[in-house]
């Protein structure tokens, strides 16, 4: 595997020799104050996010503590399996980034990356769902709150105030919920079409790292397919999930009233097959009921009218929810990167610190989505 | 002098022939350096043109108060300048009336002053260069990451300086909405999206210097016998990390918010604007202590090498750097007394307010201290030092009125704060600055400044400054409001002679970096060490070796100045300790 | 430790048992936290009484903080770090809740007025 070993594997790495050595600093003493520095660097760092992000949990505070009812009203639009599911994908990603960490110090080469692929398959797979989430969200008209006045009359509190969020159900928002739904999924689909072609990019770079002889190159194009290719199989995942949930088959043949996840949590619990076909069942009788009045089952059909700024949430929502998921894209550079690095086969067990400083980094992303999902997904369902 | 000094340097001729400034030469030797003192010196070059273009545009503003009402056509200035520039015209729509181009002035005096200017000033560009050399490393711990900061505030400037260009910005420096976000027509989103970058590039330097504290001291460097200087930094980096962050989401926020219309800070979406106030003084609040430790810490320098004489209660000058920095993060509301806060925290923060003035009283009692018995030179640091004490002291004392809630209610937004604040962050930060500036050059550039050039400067600054300022106080406790372009007649006589102040403070600063400058040219070299300082950085050749040592450096206390003494055949002072070795 | 270089002592390697049952409890406490969250919801008749919102929040949030706590210890390898990097990080977090506790305990004394205003407002519009 390794055919290109470094030429300075050299046994006697002694403090005299450590600035010959491949990827060392020259004003630092030894490997270990370079390591130091680094971790403490990174701490530091990370440090930073937390604050970074502790305005938005600062804001999420402010707004649930003064306006309870929005959260309550608002969180039932989201899907707490796609949150759930994307819980799961990052936990095994950060599970996998920690595997990597190991291998580098072991210096273990092949499984390193290994690891590292999988997490960056991981990472690529959540932003799918997430794609597909947003794109749901704002089909349903699901958006900040300014994005429903029209810009000439932003901060008129009369438009906020007869706003009402994007319930299937009412007629002011959509003429045809089935409509809707079709055309969510047919930008999905077309989604996943421009996905399927945007694999061409990184094919360029593996076809170019050919041509060149360049290894780095055609680890970059590697790198890249996983990653479109993991954000395709999010997409396809939660289009599958979502219509298991609502029982339709995905193209908008069925009427689909917005299910919350007491409806999803009572009727899906058994496995697969049953829970489609009686979803399915379920959703097809309630269709009728659905056309002309709020399915009375849901129990929420008071609760239609959205409360006052209502749109807030969704503010938060969008703002917390995408720079964590910028936070993810400049993971995967970061990655990416390693993978890079780590096929050339830069790292071993006395140089693993950038392996370990992204891990650091990777996990702090995995950390604070443990805890927007319950606070988004969960609370207040 | 010049001469006499040329035998003692032949010794070193080796080492000053390939000094950091000459070793390579040409464009990209400086752009893609690593080397700490020269991106320190790039960051020297670039706050102080900085400095200086906000400078002017104080002097603009002051010049409009000449006269109540209209003093100068200043909207037709501003279509001369703008008719220059082709892009800009084809941005501004509608014709300004002098009353917004007076806000644009503030306001953008406002933003290049504290972003571009104060908070990077003493950290990023004296602290650059000297932190490493006083703790005996040869470098920051992240080099690239150092240099990647300079770029960032490049970055930053070009955004601000877009801003500028094409609509300007009104909505004074601290961004308040909902006039931010619904009201102004003004270029919000690039000013932001400057001072954004600009916040990762004070981030970036304050963990550089962190890291570079904890993980570089060489051997016998304890914690206790780093300069003060290194302390203050280090305050200073702990605030930049932990502040810089929640101004970085602020001004993301507040740009999703004009941008698309987010509602969070928008009263009529929802939202919640004195929620932006809070938002933006817990970065802002320590900000001011970004602004003024670094400065603390020079002076600590400044007092001892020219009164000869042990730093006064080390100990207690490094811890309440400390105490500051923590204390700094617990009195953002102060800024928030008219705000609409809330009665019970408003007290809490007005009590909280008066506890930061121990350590600073700490540190003012202690250089008194200092002094007292030194034998003290009058050299120019020294002058611009002494100065500093002046002016904070008025500075820190008038912050108590401001901080006292009774007071602040009758104050708040009139001259007196501009005094105030100016008194600290002028008269402190920038008279200290260009005290460890007088103080450093010759360790920078190798060259001696003419000292008594430099002292009239320091003594020009000083009674100009005070001329400027402290007529703003006497009219602010009268009902001057700030902000304002225009004023009664009853406020002619403080505002003419603030004006004339201004320009003799522009002076006075344009004669020390003449003095500055012209040593350049003059090519009179400085030895070693010409203070008799006992910090690390004089024990290099002036300018220093590329790694900074050539031998590695004795680690001793950093204020014993016993253990240097004159030396009339180097003219300079050096270290006894291998004197009496040789003996 | 720079005498032995073949363990290099700042390795702390994780064993893949560890790495393992924390990946587990993660799972396992994800998978809790969702299914008690509809949990919650079942007794619909309840809904008006906040108690059970807040025993919800908390709940849930201390659910999130005992995975985030695992992530923190073993898969970022906190339990051997350095005492400096340990401290630094509960110290930003005693910053976070800093920043928190004024912005909420003011927002929290004023808002009040707010809503009673916002009523009179809505009272207002709607009489005419």
């Amino acid at each position: 595997m390794a055919s290109a070993v470094e030429p300075h594997e050299k046994q006697d790495c002694g403090h005299d020799d450590w600035h010959h050595e491949p990827f060392s600093a020259h004003h630092f003493d030894n490997a270990e104050q370079q390591f130091d520095a680094g971790k403490l660097g990174i701490w530091l760092f990370l440090i930073t996010e937390v604050l970074f992000f502790s305005g938005l949990f600062c804001v999420y505070a402010v707004y649930r503590v003064s306006h309870p009812e929005v959260f309550e009203y608002a969180s039932q639009y989201l899907n707490k399996y796609l949150g759930g599911l994307n819980t799961l994908v990052l936990i095994f990603s950060s599970l996998t980034m920690a595997w990597a960490v190991r291998c580098a110090q072991l210096g273990q080469r092949k499984g390193l990356i290994t690891m590292l692929s999988i997490t960056l398959f991981c990472a690529a797979l959540f932003l799918g769902v997430k794609t597909f989430e947003y794109t749901e969200k704002a089909h349903k008209r699901l958006l900040w709150a300014g994005a429903s006045v029209d810009a000439k009359d932003i901060g008129k509190a009369e438009n906020s105030q007869v706003f009402r969020l994007g319930d299937p159900n009412d007629p002011k928002n959509f003429k045809d919920p089935n409509k809707f739904e079709e055309r969510m999924m047919k930008s999905l689909v077309t989604i996943q079409n421009y996905g399927i072609l945007s694999l061409l990019i990184p094919a360029v770079l593996i076809g170019i790292g050919y041509q060149r002889n360049s290894r780095p190159w055609r680890t970059t194009g590697y790198a890249g397919l996983i990653s479109i290719f993991a954000i395709l199989i999010g997409i396809f995942i939660s289009i599958e999930l979502h219509n298991m949930q609502h029982g339709g088959g995905g193209h908008g043949e069925q009427a689909s009233a917005e299910h919350d996840g007491e409806h999803a949590s009572g009727s899906h619990e058994g496995s697969d097959h049953d829970s489609h076909d009686e979803g399915k069942a379920h959703s097809e009788g309630e269709a009728h009921a659905a056309s002309d009045t709020d399915s009375a089952d849901h129990g929420h059909a008071d609760e239609n009218a959205a409360p006052r700024n209502a749109n807030i949430f969704f503010s938060i929502y969008y703002f917390m929810t995408g720079l964590h998921g910028f936070h993810i894209i400049a993971g995967m550079v970061a990655i990416t990167w390693l993978l890079v690095r780590a096929v050339e086969s830069h790292f071993r067990p006395d140089y693993f610190g950038p392996v370990d400083y992204v891990g650091l980094y990777w996990h702090i992303v995995d950390l604070i989505w443990i805890f927007l999902f319950p606070l988004l997904y969960l609370i207040g369902s | 002098m010049a001469t006499t000094a040329m035998p003692a340097q032949q010794e070193s001729d080796s080492n000053s022939q390939s000094n950091y400034l000459t070793c390579s030469k040409g464009f990209k030797s400086w752009a893609f350096t690593l080397d700490h003192k020269r991106i320190g010196i790039m960051y020297l070059v670039a706050t102080m043109s900085s400095m200086f273009l906000g400078g002017a545009l104080a002097l603009i503003l002051r010049a409009e108060h000449w006269t109540p009402g209209a003093t100068l056509p200043l909207a037709k200035i501003q279509q001369a300048l703008a008719s220059l520039i082709p892009s800009f015209t084809a941005v501004t729509t509608e014709a300004l009336t002098d009353h917004d181009v007076y806000n644009q002035l503030f306001t953008l005096h406002g933003a290049i002053m504290v972003f571009l200017f104060i908070i990077p000033s003493i950290p990023a560009a004296l602290g650059n260069f000297v932190l490493p050399i006083m703790l005996g490393a040869k470098d920051v711990a992240f080099p690239r990451m150092n240099l990647g900061s300079f770029y960032l505030w490049i970055i930053g400037f070009l955004f601000l300086i877009t801003a500028i260009l094409t609509t300007g910005l009104d909505t004074g420096w601290t961004f308040y909405t909902p006039y931010s976000t619904n009201t102004t027509q003004t270029s919000v989103i690039a000013a932001t999206m400057g001072a954004f970058i600009l916040g990762f590039s004070s981030i970036f330097t304050g963990l550089n210097f962190i890291v570079t504290i904890h993980t570089m001291r060489p051997p016998g460097m304890t914690w206790f016998r780093m300069p003060l200087f290194l302390w203050s930094l280090y305050a200073t980096a702990i605030i930049q990390v932990l502040a810089t962050p929640v101004l970085g989401i602020t001004l993301l926020l507040l740009a999703a918010e004009r941008a698309f219309g987010l509602g969070i800070f928008d009263p009529k979406l929802g939202g919640d604007p004195v929620l932006f106030q809070h938002f933006f003084w817990f970065y802002s609040h320590p900000a001011v202590y970004i602004m003024i430790l670094p400065a603390m810490g020079i002076i600590s320098e400044l007092m001892s090498t020219f009164s000869r004489k042990p730093i006064f209660g080390y100990r207690f000058i490094a811890f309440s750097s400390m105490a500051i920095a923590l204390l700094g993060f617990l009195v953002w509301g102060h800024h928030m007394f008219t705000s609409g806060q809330s009665e019970l925290v408003t007290i809490i923060f007005s009590a909280l307010t008066f506890s930061v003035s121990i350590p600073s009283a700490i540190k003012v009692f202690n250089w008194l201290a200092t002094m007292y018995k030194g034998s003290i030179s009058l050299a120019t640091p020294m002058c611009y030092a002494l100065s500093f004490m002046f002016l904070f002291t008025i500075g820190g004392l008038t912050g108590l009125f401001l901080g006292a809630l009774a007071t602040d209610i009758h104050l708040h937004d009139t001259y007196f704060i501009v005094a105030h604040f100016h008194y600290v962050m002028m008269g402190g930060t920038l008279v200290a600055f260009i005290g460890g500036l007088f103080y450093w050059w010759p360790k920078m550039t190798g060259y001696m400044y003419n000292e008594f050039w430099g002292q009239i400067s320091a003594l020009i600054v000083f009674v100009a400054f005070n001329l400027t300022f402290f007529p703003q106080f006497v009219m602010g406790s009268r009902g001057m409001p700030r902000r304002y372009y225009n004023y009664l007649p009853e406020f002619q006589t403080y505002h003419v002679l603030s004006t004339i102040g201004a320009f003799m403070l522009g002076f006075g600063l344009a004669l020390a970096a003449g003095v500055l400058i012209t040593s350049l040219f003059t090519k009179r070299k400085a030895p070693a060490n010409p203070w008799g300082s006992a910090t690390l950085e004089w024990q290099c050749s002036s300018p220093p070796p590329l790694a900074n040592f050539n031998e590695t450096p004795t680690v001793g206390d950093p204020y014993d100045m016993q253990s240097v003494v004159w030396d009339p055949e180097t003219e300079s002072f050096v270290n006894r300790k291998p004197e009496q070795q040789d003996e | 430790m720079s005498d032995n270089h073949d363990e290099h002592g700042f390795a702390h390697v994780m064993s893949p048992q560890i790495l393992l049952s924390v990946f587990g409890a993660l799972i396992v406490l994800t998978i809790l936290t969702v299914f008690l969250a509809g949990k919650d919801l079942v007794p619909r008749e309840l809904d008006g009484h906040v108690s059970q919102k807040q025993v919800e929040i908390v709940v849930s949030l201390t659910i999130a903080t005992i995975k985030g706590s695992l992530v923190v210890l073993f898969f970022m390898h906190m339990i051997n770090e350095k005492p400096l990097n340990i401290l630094l990080f509960v110290f930003s977090l005693f910053f976070v809740a800093l920043f928190l506790g004024f912005a909420l305990t003011d927002t929290g004394q004023y808002d009040s007025r707010i809503q009673s205003y916002e009523l009179d407002i809505i009272e207002q519009s709607a009489t005419p």
